[in-house]
């Protein structure tokens, strides 16, 4: 793998407790998020890529449990640090945007506010922190940013509250940005503009992302290095254009084959569907995860979890095929 | 947003004419009159039409009704007819001693209850929480009078830590007299306040800007109480207009136990007495200053919460 | 035959709900022995509660007088269980009648035409502006102090709380696809009412009515303890404490044992329907 990464992943396992029942949400995950790269993650709906990303961050909900596993950050085990620690790391290391711009801002505070909020570590002056404000407010986007300060979060669209948490992240200036499938909620012709924006942002702070998405289009745009996620486990990871055009484990094959930017760019954003279901993930059958939907599954799918093999440089895949 | 203040003072209004109205009604739908019923077994023909006179008792109900209001409105609720006194004037000169009570009452329910459910809702399930939930119950519960009464018999009677009786002489005289009766008066509304905040607070924790919040480092101390309880606050600010509406109620009990001067002791005087002209004044200001109350809660509420501030 | 199993079904299923309440059991248990009390007080008094001895005046308690006497030496075990009765009836009867006109006067506020609906909304906002306290005593004063009085002023001030509750429900359910397509069908509304709305609304008000007993309690006692409420030498609660209030220098245990049912009583129903409210209907947990 690439050298000197931001971040390492080293065979993480989540698991949630839900009504007696014990989800295991992810298993033996590895990652390696190299610096100044792009690193998107995709995956169908409830593949554990929420799950992934909060552990970074340790906002895991208090049900879960880290079962097994290490995340290193900049040569620190974050898994290690005291909650204070973890908190100077938040919003100043590693930065976040979520998935749901409607509901991520504090509905009762002004955006300026929330913007000088989250730089309460300077200790500038007011002044200075209002100009920066409105500075990552014009340079996402936001007209007249100056006389918006005052205004509160639902007085604004969608996907211009999306850009106001894009903002934040960009007075933060971090080292890794995580971005939770930033442009689901949002239209079309939105999401080009917000991809945009990051684009921008990466040029600017040379900071490392890691990008989840739904859309395989925007991830083959935008990141340089894509990780196929499946019932929470990773099944096959590669630098983008290896993994687009030589895609190996029959998820993945799946995924672009129905991905509907690659037949036709079209605004509807629905997931590509398979036929099948997800696994439970509270009662794991035996064998690979995927061989009840496989359609090239043989005996030993049945029986054997397939091991990580690399396919080439960088290109790895689970699957016993290869 | 003016629309919505005038709307609502507009109600606010409507709801007062329509209780007097019916308390007036009411007094002139019982079998007998309040004349007869005032002069007791003293009535005498004469005496009752004199008094009627008098009370203007004698003219069409709908005419007593807009010249009571009419009275009313220029700060004249008639003559006690015991006292020979403007009942304005007695009224004016108690209603102090009931607001700082009610105040009195208030404040230290909030002072304990807000940080009750706040403590409650950051270590939710725990046992402290479950003590504190029970507490609440029970405070809520518990008929405040039968607690003034326990109040009494052990503070004061008892232990003679608090006066027994009266409103107190200088402001720290005034103090020690406040505080076993601001206990009474008060006690429910921890209970209630301490619930509410805390259902709200973590209704407002599990939102999804808690965790934004959050993730860009802000410290713990700013989103749980700059964050989130800005939000969770505001149902409780609508309960404490309904809270002091309530109280204006439980004073009774609070003055009559702790012998004090105010509204409720004067309307447990003029029941005695059967004193119309003083049980409609001082139900007539009690229910007003109710009024008034939810009615600025509601609208202090709408002001605070920018979300409503911007619909209206 | 299934219907008796259904509902049976119904109440075993809330017991072992109720069963992992602790503080419902304790509800439970209190209402249970309040109304045994209430019911059995014939049995259960030592001596008549309205027997004076003057020369026990003042007795702390005793073997032979369980919870002491009272400045006439009357037996406060004795008048605090016949207390029971008046409290019972009291909450019983003031409840159910309010809870009644309530349902009316809700399922008609939602389903009638505008203008009745916001009549009611308005009758309902005027009758909780009065204080509730001096609203009863300027009742008291024209209609002479009773406990038909009592209960007359409990119902006047408990209907908005039923109404209310009835008319948001009725709302809801009038809205609900399913009602709305039975309307389209030509379905009448008195058939509506009986057959949807009314079993519909029945669980709600059966949980505000526990809510509301211990109010009751509250205010007979409270009414009674101003002297305006059971005239004396009935033995309500109230009245043992205003006996108690009045002579609170001589002796303590009548101000004492008067308070502790009422405060037990208030607490044993409210516990239990919390409990109730929690088992029966998680949605109503918001309303309130
Ligand atoms: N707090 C929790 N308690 C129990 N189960 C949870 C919890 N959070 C997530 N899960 C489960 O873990 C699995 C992974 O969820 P996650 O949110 O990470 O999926 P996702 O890939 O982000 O999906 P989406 O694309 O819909 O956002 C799901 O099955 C989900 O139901
Ligand atoms: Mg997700």
């Amino acid at each position: 793998m690439l050298s000197d990464p931001v971040l390492q992943i080293r065979n993480l396992s989540v698991e949630f407790s839900a009504r007696k029942r014990t989800i295991r949400a992810l298993r033996n995950i590895d990652l390696d998020i190299p610096r100044g790269g792009t690193v998107g993650v995709v995956g169908e709906s409830g593949c554990g890529k929420s799950t992934l990303i909060l552990s970074i961050m340790r906002l895991l909900a208090p049900n879960s449990k880290i079962v097994s596993g290490d995340i290193v950050f900049e040569d620190r085990s974050l898994f290690e640090l005291t909650e204070r620690e973890m908190q100077s790391v938040r919003g100043n290391e590693i930065s976040m945007i979520f998935q749901d711009p409607l509901t991520s801002l504090n509905p009762v505070i002004s955006v300026g506010q929330q913007l000088i909020d989250v730089q309460y570590r300077d200790s500038v002056a007011k002044k200075v922190k209002q100009q920066r404000a409105i500075d990552a407010l014009s340079q996402v986007g936001i007209p007249d940013a100056e006389a918006r300060l005052s205004s509160f979060p639902h007085q604004f669209s969608g996907g211009m509250r999306q850009r106001i948490a894009i903002a934040m992240t960009m007075i933060e200036e971090p080292i890794l940005l995580i971005a939770d499938e930033p442009t689901t909620a949002l239209d079309a012709t939105l999401e080009v503009q917000i991809i945009r924006e990051l684009k921008e942002l990466q040029k600017q702070s040379r900071c490392s992302i890691l990008f989840v998405s739904h859309h395989l289009g925007v991830v083959a745009d935008l990141c340089d290095y894509v990780v196929v996620m499946y019932a929470g486990e990773i099944v096959e990871q590669g630098p983008v254009r290896d993994l687009f055009y030589n895609v190996r484990h029959p998820y993945a094959q799946k995924l672009l084959e129905c991905d509907p930017a690659r037949i036709v760019r079209s605004a509807e954003k629905k997931f590509p569907t398979i036929p099948g279901d997800l696994p439970d993930l509270g009662n794991l059958p035996g064998g690979c995860i995927f061989s009840n939907r496989c359609h090239s599954a043989f005996d030993k799918c049945e029986t054997h979890s397939p091991r990580r093999t690399e396919v080439s440089t960088g290109h790895s895949v689970s699957c016993h095929l290869y | 947003m003016l629309v919505y203040v005038l709307k609502r003072i507009g109600l606010a209004l409507v709801i007062i004419i329509l209780a007097v109205t019916l308390l007036y009604l009411m007094i002139h739908a019982v079998p007998g009159d309040p004349a007869t019923v005032m002069l007791g077994p003293r009535a005498t023909p004469e005496l009752i039409a004199q008094l009627h006179q008098r009370m203007g008792l004698d003219k069409p109900l709908p005419v007593q009704i807009i010249s009571f209001f009419g009275r009313v409105l220029s700060g004249d609720l008639g003559t006690d007819v015991f006292q020979e006194k403007p009942v304005a004037g007695i009224i004016i000169s108690v209603v102090p001693y009931t607001l700082i009570l009610v105040g009195a009452g208030i404040a230290w329910s909030l002072a304990l209850g807000i940080p009750l459910g706040v403590f409650s809702a950051l270590r939710p399930d725990s046992w402290i929480d479950k003590v504190a939930g029970i507490l609440s119950v029970a405070f809520i519960a518990m008929p405040a009078f039968v607690v003034g009464l326990y109040a009494l018999l052990l503070f004061a009677v008892t232990l003679g830590w608090f006066p027994v009786i009266g409103g107190g002489e200088g402001f720290a005289g005034q103090l020690h007299h406040l505080v076993l009766p601001a206990f009474t008066v008060g006690l429910g509304w921890v209970g209630y306040l301490a619930r509410i905040v805390r259902a709200s607070m973590l209704e407002v924790l599990a939102e999804n800007h808690v965790r934004h919040a959050r993730a860009h480092g802000l410290p713990q101390r700013v989103v749980h109480y700059q964050y989130v309880l800005r939000i969770a606050i505001l149902p409780a600010v609508t309960i404490v207009g309904i809270g002091i509406g309530a109280m204006l109620s439980g004073v009774v009990f609070a003055e009559i136990i702790f012998a004090r001067p105010g509204l409720g002791k004067l309307i447990f005087v003029a029941v005695q007495q059967r004193n119309f002209p003083l049980i409609m004044g001082t139900v007539l200001v009690t229910t007003t200053l109710f009024v008034v109350a939810t009615t600025l809660s509601d609208i202090v509420n709408a002001l605070l919460d920018p979300r409503i501030r911007e619909r209206l | 035959m299934a219907r008796t199993h259904k509902r049976l079904d119904g109440l075993i299923e809330i017991w072992a709900h109720l069963r992992r309440e602790p503080l419902g059991i304790v509800g439970l248990l209190i209402v249970v022995l309040v109304i045994g009390s209430a019911l059995l007080a014939d049995a259960l008094i030592l001596v008549d509660p309205v027997k004076l001895s003057i020369r026990d005046k003042f007795m702390p308690p005793s073997l032979a007088y369980p919870l002491g006497t009272d400045y006439l030496g009357r037996d406060i075990y004795s008048r605090v269980i016949a207390g029971s009765r008046i409290a019972m009836t009291a909450a019983l009867v003031a409840v159910s009648i309010s809870a009644g006109i309530g349902l009316v006067l809700g399922i008609a506020s939602g389903i009638g035409p505008r203008w009745l609906d916001y009549s009611m909304l308005l009758l309902f906002d005027t009758l909780r502006s009065f204080p509730v306290v001096m609203f009863a005593l300027a009742v008291v004063t024209l209609i002479g102090p009773s406990l038909t009085t009592i209960i007359l002023i409990i119902i006047v001030i408990s209907i908005p709380l039923f109404g209310r509750a009835v008319r948001t429900q009725t709302l809801t359910l009038k809205n609900s696809e399913f009602i709305q397509s039975e309307i389209a069908m030509g379905a009448s509304l008195p058939r509506l009412m009986g057959v949807h709305i009314l079993p519909n609304v029945l669980g709600p008000i059966m949980i505000l009515a526990a809510m509301e007993i211990p109010v009751v309690i509250a205010m007979e006692a409270g009414l009674s303890f101003l002297g305006f409420g059971v005239r004396p030498p009935t033995p309500s609660w109230g009245n043992i404490l205003n006996d108690g209030f009045k002579y609170i220098r001589n002796s303590p245990w009548p101000l004492i044992f008067g308070g502790a049912p009422i405060i037990l009583t208030t607490l044993g129903f409210t516990f239990l329907g919390e409990s109730l409210r929690d088992v029966l209907d998680p949605r109503l947990r918001k309303e309130s």
